[in-house]
């Protein structure tokens, strides 16, 4: 009995929010999710972010919803997200929010992140040390010239 | 029973379920090549292995092909011209698509797509064998009569070498000097960023003293994004220095006497007879872009500067390259060239080629009902404060091309320093959510 329950739960909790007539249907996850990938962008991927712009991800559906569509009844929409909200249907807003809904809040119990070392906006180093890293990028930039031009002799032979 | 033997007998079902488990997956792999380790390459990369590891009916094999042991983001790299950012900063390795996401990396170069048949040939390993194809190879310049050499001269418009190069320039430019800039033609990469560029030179050139100049030869019709924003600063910011000059289009330069030569356009882009040469200290100049020779030769391009794709996959428009694809700022759709916007166009490629290997629809009215892509980013108009632009694409069956839905387009109000915070956080999560 409770399996039967807690489905018809969910569906009655969605419903306040779950406007648009054709939400009825299933959703193919795959679009959802492909349509919440676009917020990753800026919120990280699967809307965990790595610094003060917002983790989306466990938020709560209803939550979610509503802000956005507040966001697109801004008279004069004054920040990003106020114009990024008015590029969604209520449908695809309500899709992305279902879909971040089903994301644990904490990164760590879906997956153990790794940094890969470089590309910290914080990252220093010594004078020297980028002397040499940038008279190597030189030399590297100067011998890829050299393979577009072997390239070039490559596709004259055909 | 031993211990033992109970705890070997015990490990049983868990080593049958082990062996099962790659039974669920389907026999063959599906081999993705991908060409080029920009924003566009590794995320779909990244992306077909993230979710392809949920799908058991699928078993994708991803290679990544990439001359460079790491990509140098151009996003930002304005930064490094004012001294507050390295180039190492915005260098990015593939280690985390190796290590993480299971990304096979080949440091090697294409020399040629095949019209025969599904490979291409690398330069150090020969030919490779694809099932699906995805050439995210960025952008290559037109030749310019005069501009042989980029050490000289540099464009800056690729990131690296040549951005160190430019911003040497900058700091040894004379007392009073002049620093010339173009703007190629449109569609060009970054539509802000030789006007974020002009900002920023003319904000290092100002606090080292007065008459110093920057000259901006645009070959559009008025400046191209954040007009507001742009045309603000120009005036109540830089007014004594940026000199801004629309339909001048550069068709020479002289790297000895560092002179410009431009032709001046009517405002539909026609030449009028008129020619202007203009002299500068330093130069910074941006041919036309179009699609790299390897797209040309191999007929991608159809003849044309940039690749016809299919806006619901990115699959080729032409009949002749089946399981092809062209994402980021080579294809043709029309959207913006960025970063950002090849990180959006590399997910529904992902989708499509993943929807593919599994035998799914590509073309249901749910799916094409919610193909988005969309365009955010941040300017510095100095060095603490900042604009931004954004924009949302949908795509509209009516047309088959993604088309910007009205209200989403904007741009910051004010420059300012939260504006400026903000794009470190923007730029930090885009970057992790391309290549981390």
């Amino acid at each position: 009995m409770k399996k039967l329950l807690t489905p018809l739960a969910c569906f009655t909790l969605l419903l306040p929010f779950v406007l648009p007539a054709n939400a009825l249907a299933a959703d193919d996850p795959a679009v959802n999710r492909l349509l919440a990938s676009q917020c990753a962008q800026c919120h990280g991927t699967n809307g965990y972010s790595r610094n003060d712009f917002e983790s989306i991800a466990g938020e709560e559906a209803k939550d979610m919803y509503e802000d956005l569509t507040d966001m697109k009844g801004e008279d004069r929409p004054e920040n990003i997200m106020d114009h990024q909200a008015l590029g969604y249907t209520d449908d695809q807003i309500r899709r992305i929010a279902s879909y971040y809904a089903t994301l644990p809040e904490d990164p760590e119990s879906r997956e153990s992140e790794s940094s890969s070392g470089s590309g910290t906006l914080s990252a220093s180093s010594s004078i020297e040390s980028e002397e040499q890293d940038e008279k190597e990028m030189e030399q590297r930039e100067e011998r890829d010239e050299d393979d577009e031009e072997d390239e070039e002799d490559e596709e004259d032979d055909h | 029973m031993s211990l033992k033997r109970r705890t070997i007998l015990q490990m049983i079902p868990a080593v049958a379920a082990m062996s099962i488990a790659p039974a669920l997956r389907s026999q063959a792999s599906h081999h993705v090549v991908v060409v080029g380790g920009g924003f566009a390459g590794a995320t779909v990369a990244k992306y077909i292995k993230m979710w392809s590891a949920a799908d058991p009916r699928v078993n994708m094999r991803v290679t990544l092909v990439e001359p460079r042991v790491a990509h140098v983001s151009c996003i930002m790299s304005n930064l490094v011209l004012n001294g507050q950012l390295k180039i190492r900063d915005l260098s990015f390795d593939y280690a985390a698509l190796q290590g993480k996401y299971g990304v096979e990396v080949l440091q090697d170069r294409v020399q040629r797509i095949s019209k025969d048949g599904p490979e291409i040939k690398l330069k150090n390993r020969g030919w490779l064998a694809y099932d699906s194809l995805v050439v995210a190879t960025g952008i290559a310049f037109d030749p310019i009569e005069g501009l042989d050499d980029p050490r000289k001269t540099p464009h800056a418009w690729i990131a690296g070498g040549q951005t160190n190069l430019l911003r040497n320039q900058i700091r040894d430019i004379p007392e009073r000097g002049t620093f010339v800039m173009s703007i190629p033609d449109k569609p060009y990469r970054c539509p802000p960023g030789p006007y974020e560029r002009a900002c920023l030179v003319a904000d290092i050139l100002q606090r080292r003293g007065s008459g110093y100049r920057v000259i901006v030869l645009d070959a559009n019709n008025g400046i191209q994004a954040e007009k507001e924003t742009f045309t603000r600063a120009f005036s109540e910011l830089y007014g004594d220095i940026i000199d801004y000059r629309p339909l001048q289009r550069v068709v020479g330069v002289d790297q000895n006497s560092n002179y410009v030569h431009t032709k001046i356009l009517t405002a539909d882009g026609q030449e009028t007879g008129g020619e202007d040469a203009v002299y500068g200290d330093v130069l910074n100049i941006i041919p036309r872009h179009g699609a790299p020779r390897l797209l040309v030769n191999s007929g991608l391009t159809d003849g044309g500067r940039w690749a016809p794709v299919d806006p619901t996959t990115y699959g080729s428009s032409l009949d002749r390259f089946p399981g092809v694809y062209v994402i980021g700022d080579s294809q043709a759709t029309g959207q913006p060239k960025s970063g950002h916007m090849a990180n959006a166009q590399a997910k529904i490629c992902a989708d499509a080629i993943l929807r593919r290997a599994a035998g799914d629809s590509l073309d249901s009215d749910e799916r094409l009902d919610n193909l988005t892509t969309n365009s955010a980013c941040f300017s510095p108009i100095n060095a603490s404060e900042a604009s931004w632009l954004t924009a949302v694409f949908r795509y509209n069956r009516d047309t088959g091309n993604m088309g910007l839905v009205p209200g989403s387009l904007g741009e910051a109000h004010n420059w300012n320093s939260e504006n400026y915070r903000d794009m470190f956080s923007w730029s930090e999560n885009l970057f992790a959510d391309t290549f981390k």
